[in-house]
């Protein structure tokens, strides 16, 4: 099984992300060492999840999805991104994050690009 | 149907710059020109192009290649203006060029062998066209 990237978007706040060249969600669960003195195997337990994100887009200000990103950059706010593998299904990846890093770069014979980056609140939801 | 090729000729031939400098439309052509044919002469060609977003819109990013054939260098050479005024982002053949890169360009100068035959001289610049293809 393989779901083509060319079926695959992005929105923030419901405004749909153009020229997104990855965007990525990262789960994570801190391992926590409960390993007791006289073991000798370590021993781990759960911490709490958490998620970040990243978005590296084709930039445009003339994009209206660009835009908005622009503005939850500088209102530091929360609001919900949503990752779509497939429109059919629908398979997609929800949750409610604030942008933490907005990377603008011009190259000479380059176009210019920028990376976001997401940290996640709660939870995040698959499907 | 428009194809990133037609829309790259369809860019060459925007305004009749070309024409104005001496190549027709009849002499700019995709891949290749007939060896007997009529200089000074265009030709492109272009790589395979690459995606680079996600979506069902995607941009994409095609390396090409321009040759002006001119029976003397400085005749090609003084294309190069031309190319670079015609190598711009705009909507060809209904696709749009969201950016055109000018990289570089490089001569070969034309020579002449110890038959009767002369080598014409060969300007080639080389360019990156970003492109949504709907």
């Amino acid at each position: 099984m393989a779901i083509s990237g060319t079926l695959s978007s992005i929105s923030a706040g419901g405004t749909s992300i153009a020229a997104v060249g990855t965007a990525t969600i990262s789960l994570n669960t801190p391992a926590i060492d409960v390993t007791p003195i006289g073991s000798t195997s370590q021993s781990y337990i759960a911490g709490a999840i958490g998620a970040t994100g990243s978005l590296d887009i084709f930039y445009d200000q003339s994009s209206t999805g660009h835009t908005t990103i622009e503005g939850y950059a500088t209102n530091r706010t929360f609001n919900t991104w949503v990752l779509t593998i497939t429109a059919t299904g629908p398979q997609t990846i929800t949750g409610s994050a604030m942008i933490t890093g907005f990377e603008v770069t011009a190259q000479a014979q380059g176009v210019a690009r920028a990376t976001i980056s997401l940290q996640f609140d709660g939870t995040v939801t698959f499907g | 149907m428009a194809t990133i090729e037609s829309a790259v000729r369809a860019m060459l031939l925007t305004g009749s710059t070309l024409a104005s400098a001496g190549i027709p439309d009849a002499r700019v052509a995709h891949g290749y020109r007939l060896q007997d044919s009529i200089l000074p002469a265009c030709t492109f060609e272009l790589q395979q192009a690459e995606t680079l977003a996600i979506g069902s819109n995607p941009l994409k990013r095609v390396q090409c290649e321009i040759r002006i054939v001119a029976e003397r260098t400085q005749d090609a050479i003084d294309f190069i203006d031309q190319i670079q005024t015609l190598c711009v982002a705009a909507t060809y053949d209904s696709i749009p060029f969201n950016a055109v890169e000018w990289l570089n360009y490089s001569i070969e100068a034309a020579t002449t062998s110890d038959g009767d035959e002369n080598q014409p001289a060969e300007l080639a610049c080389y360019i990156d066209i970003y492109y949504t293809e709907a």
